[in-house]
């Protein structure tokens, strides 16, 4: 059994503007294996964001495919919106509910049944303590609850893979820790994690694997370690610096 | 295909949306009713001193359900519109719903539609309460008024999806308030009928057929103070359920544009 979740193959997008086209991403392809954190990292404009945008079937690629167990996902948008979790870099959170209600809904959404819907928030609470602030509005809460909420929500239809969108932009360092330890636990839990960041500690802490994207094209992908390796630097972010430094 | 499904998320979209609403409804309400109360008031009890009939204020009570379901759909329109103009939050959490991105835009309006609806469908029963013997209902059909009233807010309801999907921000959105849905709700009958402005401007009068709010105060006041002075109910009808199959699909085509959505 093939050990590839998704196969990116030759994807562009251009958007067009008024002027000019802008291509956001040029014939990008690679491959995401199960159960792995995928660190997709880049300066901005990098075409990090319109890449997850696209697998999150929120955007459609202009040219190229997306293939699920070698199949396209637009062949069934729906089947693979179901299997699919994003959370967005500003958590979306609907203010005029509480917090449970905020997951209850999600949980319909896909179709769980009540019994089903209270032991998935039992487990996700206990998983990112909330439960402070379970009966409370998203307007109470601070940043790192509001991400740990909005990463609880993106569980809660079981997905079998998630796209984190710089999930910690923004947070204090000890929050972006306990940031962190969720998006670990969600590996050992066997999801496969897309995981867009502009901070480089990051990828090196949580990542497997690194793609790096520029200009909207693929550089290259390897492991934290196999980069530090190849480039004889200290850390991942002497290896970006030294690779954008040298264009 | 549509199947169970897809029907089952729109219905907890449309619980959702119309649960998100309740705070606000009364607020609302009362905004809508200051409106309605004075307009209609004035008409009745300031314009006879001019000359105007008094049943003047009934005649503008029928219009004013129109623009109060206008009004209503376009306030939420602006809402929606600054979501999706700005940073997509709601419509990016909705689009990765286990449904196609078009029957979002779809539940979309019809939760317009049914805002719209339930705040439009009050304003007869309040009108009538409050200006008792000035308003005459002895004629209403109910069965064409509520077929013609829901059919109306589903019309404005992709019409305001419409142009959310034309605008780009806060900017032109007083415009396209101003230049577009000013006009077309004051040009669209609400203080006068069809026929009389055949007979004070009868090239207006034409032109301004191709207005879809004129079969919508035109229907309504067919329907409760029969056809004999306005464009008979079911061409009215028709017309309006052409204009919404029309601006529907123009609606949902553009929005899928607009947000590059699969």
């Amino acid at each position: 059994m093939s050990n590839i979740l998704l196969q990116i193959k030759n994807i562009s997008k251009s958007f067009k503007g008024k002027k000019e086209t802008v291509h956001a991403l040029s014939d990008v392809s690679l491959e995401i294996t199960k159960g792995e954190i995928l660190g997709l990292l880049g300066p901005n404009g990098a075409g990090k964001t319109t890449l997850s945008n696209i697998l999150a079937t929120l955007n459609p690629p202009t040219s190229g495919e997306v293939l699920m167990d070698g199949v396209s996902i637009y062949d069934d948008l729906v089947g693979y919106r179901k299997m699919l979790g994003y959370c967005p870099q500003h958590p979306n959170l609907n203010p005029n509910f509480t917090l449970k209600q905020n997951l209850e809904f999600d949980g319909r959404f896909y179709g769980l049944s009540d019994k089903e819907i209270q032991e998935k928030i039992d487990q996700l609470v206990e998983m990112f303590t909330l439960g402070k602030y379970l009966e409370s509005s998203s307007k109470v809460l601070s940043g790192g609850y509001l991400r740990r909420f909005a990463l609880a929500r993106t569980l809660m239809h079981n997905p079998k893979f998630v796209i984190l969108d710089e999930p910690t932009v923004g947070l204090d360092p000890h929050i972006r820790r306990q940031v962190w330890k969720c998006i670990q636990m969600l590996k050992e839990q066997g999801i496969t994690i897309i995981l867009t960041t502009h901070y480089l500690d990051e990828a090196e802490v949580l990542a497997d694997r690194i793609c790096f994207l520029d200009k909207g094209k693929f550089l290259f992908m390897d492991t934290p370690a196999g980069l530090k390796q190849k480039h004889d630097n200290k850390s991942l972010e002497d290896v970006f610096v030294k690779l954008f430094e040298e264009e | 295909m549509f199947n169970m499904g897809y029907f089952r998320v729109i219905s907890i979209m449309l619980k959702r949306d119309l649960l998100g609403i309740r705070k606000a409804f009364w607020g609302n309400l009362i905004n809508v009713f200051s409106w309605v109360i004075i307009t209609v008031g004035i008409k009745i009890y300031v314009l006879p001193y001019f000359g105007v009939s008094n049943t003047y204020g009934s005649f503008v009570l029928i219009g004013a359900i129109a623009s109060v379901a206008n009004m209503d759909i376009m306030h939420r329109m602006m809402i929606f519109a600054n979501d999706i103009t700005t940073e997509r939050q709601d419509i990016n959490y909705d689009l990765l719903l286990p449904i196609p991105s078009k029957l979002v835009f779809v539940e979309r309006a019809l939760f317009l539609s049914i805002a719209g609806f339930v705040v439009s469908m009050l304003v007869l029963p309040v009108g009538k309460f409050l200006f008792w013997n000035h308003i005459n209902l002895g004629a209403v059909s109910w069965f064409r008024f509520v077929s013609i009233l829901i059919l109306i807010n589903i019309l404005f309801s992709y019409f305001a999806i419409y142009i959310a999907s034309k605008i780009s921000g806060l900017h032109s959105m007083v415009k396209v308030w101003m230049r577009v849905i000013f006009p077309l709700w004051f040009l669209g009958g609400f203080e006068f009928s069809w026929f009389a402005l055949k007979d004070m401007a009868p090239n207006f009068a034409y032109l301004d057929l191709c207005n879809p709010y004129i079969y919508a105060t035109e229907g309504l006041r067919s329907a409760v103070f029969g056809p004999a002075e306005y464009i008979p109910f079911w061409i009215c009808f028709c017309v309006l359920a052409l204009f919404t199959f029309f601006i529907g699909w123009c609606a949902l085509i553009n929005l899928t544009r607009k947000l590059d959505a699969v």
